[in-house]
């Protein structure tokens, strides 16, 4: 049964939906607008004349070795983050799934990183891997290993991956542990009767059963990487050294913001909401897919 | 020999304790049903054997093997589940394979024993389906499938029928005794329903509070209950219970009605009428006082009270009774063998 209400007038349905809309409007369809806008214009140094270029701005992105690079540095991250994030969150969950005593403290403490906004985990993390006075690049000095993620591109690159992987383990480990509780138990004895051992029903059983919610955490952890890891690159990297961690939103901040070229940060932006609806479509694509159980 | 043995098997779960020691020896062959109302432990029983929860006190023998620490695949035996517990990303066929792939059967031996399961239970056309384009019935018969091809001991079937719609349980049950019956495969089958447990037990085993509290033939259950329990929880309508005091020589319900009986026990009972045993007679000396009539049929059932007492009786008249017709009382006689006495501080059986 369908309950709705029924509303005679148009007045008070308009001034109900005016809330959303209005934030909808200013919080996307306006830095949208601005952005396709600008992406179609190059202003002069000095922000005194803006001049139209049509698709020039997009031309230029193509053909800059930077941007490519951008793409591949942000290809490498994504991946990373993804694998590493889902695959650890996938472990944890099926260690905490089979608990029994005390199921409701580990799980509480393995959500809390989720609560740490992307900037502060950066600072946090920072404390431990700072060149100069972190505990860990420390320890790592005493061991004979010279720890500098500002010189070195892989140690920037692996630890801005870690970072952004340890604040988002939590968020897929609550997705994986809600699927993994989906499944119904006679299943899993049914299996354990029919002779597979914990590592064979986890491949043949319960890892099938998981895979929708596996394919919507991919989606979602690739925006997370292309997009809510912002805070972390900027504290931690900035996107150096040189560009070795300087995703595409990072690039769009920092042609935009440092190097102040707006058209070329407004077309990258418009690339990347490209990106985010391929995303999303191909998200709802395969979200429809029918779960089994 | 024994194809399953149960020593005096506890189970608790915490303080908690769910069954309180149950002893029995299952022939080979034989098909053994576990009846009991919802919580009774029956269940709980029924996965201790397949190895889905430790046996807190007791053994458990598989062939004459003690199988307490054994894993569940290590044990000989299938289990058919009330919800089937098909692997839903899997066709038939792979259902019923999954086992056998496993135990790292040949793969030409393995098409042959589903190939044969299959056609035993009529599932040649839908192997390449999966579970969720089958009907309920034939989800059944795919669980059931599943265990037969594995060739096991034991069949453990855990209520497997409740999920079905009242005419297909009644097939599935005739299905489940004639392929028993052909595989001789020793099987405990779980239920709350005494149909299903008449019908389909060699011998049954029923349960109330963790306790077996009669272990037997169907008939010798019905004719002779061990227990008040058991008397009670089996037979449909059921039994009419009614508190008297036995002399030795004839039994005095509450209302002081006296009816002959054949027992030598003296002292307060509960005599224990069953419905059908009630025959309308103009002379008996049971009189009901008649609120309800249930016609169902070949028969017709009436509720009411015993005259001069609110104890609740109901009687089973064969053949047509309209409604119409009814009086307020009627009087019944039942024969001095048809009445089972208990004793009222054990509410076990007094045997005449």
């Amino acid at each position: 049964m369908e309950k709705r209400v029924y509303f005679k007038g148009w007045f008070l349905p308009a001034l109900l939906i005016v809330p959303q809309l209005a934030i909808t409007a200013i919080f996307f369809f306006y830095p949208a607008g601005t952005a396709i806008w600008w992406s179609l214009f190059n202003p002069d140094p000095f922000g005194l004349s803006t001049k139209f270029v049509g698709f020039a701005n997009f031309d230029f992105l193509f053909s800059d070795p930077y941007y490519k690079e951008s793409f591949y540095t942000t290809a490498i991250f994504s991946v990373l983050v993804t694998f590493f994030s889902m695959g650890l969150a996938l472990f944890l969950a099926v260690l905490a799934d089979r608990l029994i005593k005390g199921a409701g403290i580990y799980q509480t403490l393995l959500i809390w990183p989720y609560a740490v906004a992307p900037a502060i985990a950066g600072i946090l993390w920072l404390f431990l891997f700072d060149t100069r006075t972190g505990l860990i690049s420390w320890y790592l000095g005493l061991l004979g290993y010279d720890w500098n993620h500002l010189l070195n591109h892989n140690e920037a690159m692996g630890l801005v991956v870690a970072v952004s992987t340890w604040s988002r383990v939590s968020y897929n480990f609550l997705f994986f542990l809600a699927g993994l509780q989906a499944i119904p138990s006679t299943i899993i004895e049914a299996a354990a009767i029919d002779g597979a051992r914990f590592w064979k029903r986890f491949w043949t059983i319960v890892f099938p059963l998981l895979s929708p919610m596996t394919f919507f955490l991919v989606v979602m952890n690739v925006v997370y990487a292309f997009f809510d890891t912002f805070g972390i690159i900027h504290t931690i990297t900035k996107g150096g050294p040189g560009q070795s961690t300087t995703i595409l939103v990072y690039k769009v901040y920092s042609d935009g913001f440092v190097g102040l070229d707006l058209g070329s940060s407004a077309a990258q932006s418009v690339i990347l909401l490209i990106i985010v609806g391929i995303l999303t479509i191909l998200q709802f694509k395969f979200v429809e897919k029918k779960v089994h159980y | 020999m024994a194809g399953l043995t149960l020593r005096n098997v506890h189970k608790s779960f915490g303080k908690v304790k769910v069954i309180h020691g149950i002893d029995m020896e299952v022939e080979n062959g034989e098909f053994i049903v576990i009846v009991g109302p919802s919580g009774c432990g029956k269940s709980t029983l029924l996965r201790m054997i397949a190895g889905l929860e430790n046996v807190s006190d007791g053994d458990v023998l598989i062939d004459n093997l003690k199988v307490n620490d054994k894993e569940p695949m290590d044990r000989n035996i299938a289990m058919v589940f009330q919800n089937y517990a098909l692997y839903p990303h899997m066709s038939v066929f792979n259902n019923m394979a999954y086992g056998l792939k496993i135990a790292g059967l040949p793969k030409s031996e393995i098409a042959e024993r589903v190939r044969q399961g299959a056609m035993m239970l009529e599932l040649d056309g839908l192997l390449d389906r999966k579970p969720r384009e089958l009907s309920g019935g034939q989800r059944q018969r795919v669980a059931m499938g599943r265990a037969i091809v594995r060739q096991p001991a034991v069949f453990l079937f855990d209520e497997p029928l409740s999920n079905l719609d009242a005419k297909l349980r009644i097939q599935m049950r005739l299905e489940i005794k004639s392929l028993q019956q052909r595989l001789g495969t020793t099987s405990l089958f779980v239920t709350h329903d005494q149909i299903e447990a008449m019908t389909l037990a060699d011998r049954m085993v029923v349960m109330n509070e963790g306790v077996a509290e009669q272990i037997g033939s169907p008939l010798d259950v019905f004719q002779k209950p061990e227990t008040i329990f058991a008397a009670e929880f089996i037979g449909s309508p059921a039994m009419n219970i009614i508190k008297a005091i036995s002399d030795g020589q004839s039994v005095k319900l509450e209302n002081g009605t006296i009816l002959k009986s054949l027992t030598q026990f003296n002292g307060e009972i509960w005599a224990g009428l069953r419905p059908e045993d009630l025959i309308p007679d103009k002379k008996g000396k049971i009189i009901m006082q008649i609120k309800m009539v249930e016609p169902i049929g070949a028969s017709t059932i009436l509720h009411g009270t015993l005259k001069n007492s609110d104890t609740q009786i109901v009687s089973m008249v064969q053949g047509l009774f309209n409604p119409r017709d009814r009086q307020p009382e009627m009087s019944f006689s039942i024969s001095p063998e048809a009445i089972h006495l208990f004793n009222r501080d054990t509410g076990k059986r007094i045997d005449n």
